[in-house]
């Protein structure tokens, strides 16, 4: 059954002016004749919107689906059944990416399984620069292994067609450039950073406009210069190696939207310049520091807590030009401690 | 408003905001080509009422999100989907031919939702494919890639 003959078939109808003749045959259509006359492209992309194993089975339905598949421009190649067997998902991904017959990949995904004894790392270099050779858009990539990092290869790493990027257990290496032209974001979990690998992405992503750091630990020093950037979302802190007290500091004046989420223990965020923030949601809460391990003993955590909400109080005042703005539950509380006359916080307490 | 006609003679009238969403269209306006009523041949009523009572209900779409009606367009697009796989391909072929982005993206996306994670023997079923392949041909191409037609995920029933 050649698809491109209905293609034709159907076309010709179109321009067929005896067509009120056939109205009747096509009411009594069945799902049979629908699909044969449905062209190639409209089932690759149905094909291009499942996990790619689905499609990869697809070929087995008929002669017409044999290599329909292979035209798929989204991948998802979800590792998440076969963490007793990598073996068949190394060699799901490997027969896909070779009968693969797409130019211009729009979306791949990889989600690794999780086990211990396997290492991808040659796997992830070989796998994404077969999605940077086909000009890949949208790249994410799930590890379930905390303590294995998966590190940024270096063909992504210049990958001038790609526009998002999402990647767990993310390391970058010190040697390597970054440069993503039409990036637009991205987004880093459980991650260990220093100041400067933060500043080489940043420099390196001209037309970000959003950056999701979760699980992050590192740097302590965020300086958004770029006036792209509207968007900034920090999603709980991780405690990498051992504590270390500096707080971070935000530099950002052209932000619109910011959000501290989830746990930040005893990490201090300190907002130097974010004048421009239209919207905040801070549904932040940090540990007490008698509650942290490996803190050093104290006799009371009084000062601890006096230091947040002086912290607290500063989010408010250079938050003051936001119209929006979500507080937690643990920055209320921080909130009608304050014994202060504030009126900010004294609507708070008509609220409650 | 724009008059469209479909192949079986019925004619529908529709605000123009709503049928731009229409690239097809939208090009035949600019165009100044829709000046009397649009022929849209392979279009039966059946489907173009359904095509229509989506694009009326997406009609500036980009204001839902400032008037707070993202999550009424979201429970009608759920509902709307909720169609025969005969009609969904009608209307899937209409908004390709009709160029409507996002109705193809929402039905396309609903095929796929069905179809994910069903075994071979489902997807036949369900699309009343007829399988033309010999018996050993069946089995050479599942022995190519083994892998991909096994695993606890695989679910063999058809609704």
């Amino acid at each position: 059954m050649d698809s491109r003959h209905y293609i034709k078939k159907w076309r010709c109808n179109v321009r067929d002016p005896m067509l009120t003749k056939r109205v009747g045959e096509v009411e009594e259509e069945t799902l049979d004749d629908r699909i044969s006359r449905i062209p190639d492209a409209l089932l690759v992309q149905i094909l291009s919107l499942l996990p790619t194993k689905d499609a990869v089975a697809s070929c087995v339905l008929s002669k017409r689906w044999r290599y329909l598949w292979n035209s798929i421009y989204n991948f998802h190649l979800a590792g998440n059944s076969y963490f007793n067997n990598v073996e068949n998902f190394v060699s799901l991904v490997n027969h896909v990416l070779t009968h693969s017959t797409c130019s211009k990949i729009k979306k791949f995904q990889l989600d690794l399984p999780y086990n211990p004894k396997y290492k991808f790392d040659s796997n992830i270099e070989q796998w994404i620069s077969f999605s940077v050779e086909r000009k890949v858009e949208n790249v994410v990539l799930c590890s379930c292994d905390e303590d294995v990092d998966c590190e940024l290869p270096l063909s992504i790493c210049t990958c001038s067609s790609l526009i998002t990027l999402d990647w767990s257990c993310c390391a970058i290496d010190k040697e390597s450039v970054i440069e993503w032209k039409s990036f637009m974001s991205l987004k880093l979990d459980y991650i260990f950073i220093d100041n400067d690998d933060i500043a080489k992405i940043l420099s390196g992503c001209p037309a970000l406009e959003t950056l999701e750091l979760c699980a992050f630990d590192g740097f302590r020093r965020l300086e958004i210069t770029s006036s792209n950037l509207k968007r900034l979302t920090l999603d709980r802190y991780w405690w990498f190696y051992g504590r270390a007290d500096e707080p971070l500091v935000i530099i950002a004046p052209h932000l619109q939207h910011l959000e501290f989420l989830g746990d930040f223990e005893y990490l201090k965020c300190r907002l130097v310049n974010v004048s421009s923030l239209v919207s905040a949601r801070l549904t932040l809460n940090c540990t007490c520091v008698t509650e942290i391990a490996g803190a050093d003993e104290v006799d009371g955590c009084a000062d601890y807590h006096q230091d947040f909400r002086k912290l607290v109080l500063d989010y408010f005042q250079k938050l003051s030009n936001a119209t929006e703005l979500t507080i937690g539950r643990w920055l209320a509380e921080v909130c009608f401690h304050v014994k202060r006359p504030y009126s900010l916080f004294d609507f708070f307490s008509d609220e409650s | 408003m724009v008059k469209l006609k479909s192949n079986d003679d019925k004619e529908f009238e529709v605000e123009e905001a709503a049928v731009i969403q229409s690239e097809m269209i939208k090009n035949m306006i600019e165009d100044g080509c829709a000046t009397s009523v649009i022929p849209l041949p392979n279009i039966d009523s059946k489907t173009l009422i359904k095509v229509i009572e989506y694009l009326n209900k997406h009609i500036n779409m980009g204001k839902a999100a400032e008037t707070g009606e993202e999550d009424d367009l979201k429970e009608f697009d759920e509902q709307f989907v909720n169609m025969g796989w005969e009609e969904l391909f009608d209307v899937i072929m209409a908004a390709n031919y009709l160029n409507i982005h996002e109705l193809m993206e929402l039905c396309c996306q609903s095929a796929a939702d069905r179809l994910k994670n069903k075994s071979v023997r489902a997807v036949r079923e369900m699309l009343k494919i007829t399988n033309d392949l010999t018996e050993e041909e069946e089995q050479e191409i599942i022995n190519d890639a083994p892998w991909a037609f096994e695993g606890p995920e695989i679910d063999d029933t058809v609704n």
